[in-house]
């Protein structure tokens, strides 16, 4: 069996997905939570790309979140079974991260507050109206987006919609979309999952 | 084996990886290019995502550029020989896709040209910073993965010749020798050169 180690910080942010897989699969890994200082610093400067999470396996360093969680999820059998659900949930899973998240991210370090509100507004908008109902055509099984059942795709809408857009905007993100409402409700209801949520550490993001 | 349809641009652009990837495999596909005789207009509202390029294998749609070239590589055995090989490639794709180009397509966002200048810069520091970053992520002779030609290869040309070059200052390679090995093992592949010897030419 080989050695995982994460690397992020305290919080959930983009380092949680891989612990919800690893909790899922009940796979053992060594969840390192570093706090800001020196030798977070320095393992973030070395590392493949300048930038938590990382991921050590056996000594050698991975990076970049999605990359580490696709990783994650195959050694948890939540990949999906044929080549055409791996293509479906790497799909979602990067419209998630590269176009919903991409696009959200900056507002979080926007210091101009004029300009934060205004993008906060957008980003809203962009979500309830664009992103919400292209997740929804997505899913083809019984709240879960492949026909075939659970994958690492209906985990990652359910990390970044709980774990972060709600806390971020105050608000659900799918108010208006009962398809995805009783998705992230089966999530969140899934034993190993349901422990992770109650037992993993308190962190605002 | 199924039956590809690639639909995009009349260009190279983002397109172009999955059409490296097929010319590679030497496996037949249908090259779609929307322009004035396809309109992409009519596609979008029903495109997966909205967004070009998508895939359609045996009739359904696929789309998200990076996912569709993932399956692509795999089906043609340049996915990477081993789970580590893939998270490695995974991660050489993501730092392209993500930490390269998001400072890159900022530019094209913004139309006033003392703006754009200074994001042109940033862009460009950007992306040498990264290159020093992907240079050490080289483990092969000439290729980014040990056990040889792989999508990430692929996805790097494709970023340093079809999306950066042209548009930016150029970048010296001669700092990353690995990067350039890369490249120039890419540029010399039989399949490679004669797809760029018979494809439609055009501006991006």
């Amino acid at each position: 069996m080989p050695e995982y180690k994460l690397y992020y910080g305290k919080g959930k942010g983009y380092g949680e997905l891989s612990r919800m897989l690893f909790a899922l699969g009940e796979l053992e890994f060594t969840d390192v939570r570093m706090e800001d200082g020196d030798e977070k610093t320095k393992l973030i400067n070395n590392s493949p790309y300048g930038a938590n999470p990382n991921f050590e396996i056996d000594g050698v360093m991975y990076g970049k979140n999605v990359a580490i969680a696709r990783y994650v999820a195959k050694k948890v059998d939540l990949y999906g079974k044929t080549d055409i659900d791996q293509l479906k949930t790497d799909a979602i899973v990067d419209y998630v991260y590269q176009d919903i998240a991409g696009k959200l991210l900056s507002i979080y370090f926007e210091k101009d507050e004029e300009k934060k509100a205004k993008l906060i507004e957008e980003g809203k908008d962009f979500v309830k109206n664009t992103a919400v109902g292209k997740l929804e055509k997505q899913i083809e099984g019984e709240n879960t987006f492949l026909a075939s059942g659970l994958s690492w795709a209906d985990v990652a809408v359910f990390n970044f919609f709980h774990d972060l857009y709600t806390p971020f905007f105050k608000e659900d993100a799918f108010e208006g979309s009962p398809i995805l409402k009783k998705h992230s409700e089966h999530v969140a209801s899934l034993p190993l999952l349901k422990k992770h949520l109650e037992t993993r550490a308190v962190t605002e993001f | 084996m199924p039956h590809y349809k690639l639909y995009y641009a009349n260009g190279r652009g983002f397109g172009e990886l999955s059409r490296y990837l097929f010319a590679l495999a030497q496996q037949d596909y249908e090259d779609i290019r929307f322009g004035d005789d396809l309109k992409w207009e009519d596609f979008k509202p029903s495109a997966p995502y909205g967004r070009m390029p998508f895939l359609e294998i045996d009739g359904e749609r696929f789309g998200q550029n990076a996912s569709i070239a993932r399956y692509l590589a795999n089906a043609f055995n340049l996915g990477g020989a081993t789970d580590l090989e893939k998270l490695k490639a995974d991660g050489v794709i993501d730092c392209i896709q993500k930490d390269i180009l998001s400072k890159v397509s900022a530019v094209f966002r913004v139309s006033d040209e003392e703006k754009k200048a200074i994001l042109k810069k940033e862009a460009y520091d950007n992306t040498v910073e990264f290159y020093g970053k992907l240079e050490e992520q080289v483990s092969g002779e000439n290729t980014f993965l040990k056990s040889g030609l792989s999508w990430a290869d692929i996805v790097f040309y494709n970023f340093h010749t079809d999306l950066y070059a042209d548009r930016f200052d150029a970048i010296d390679l001669s700092p990353t020798p690995k990067l350039k090995k890369v490249i120039d093992n890419v540029a010399q592949n039989e399949h490679i050169k004669n797809w760029i010897s018979k494809r439609p030419v055009t501006q991006f």
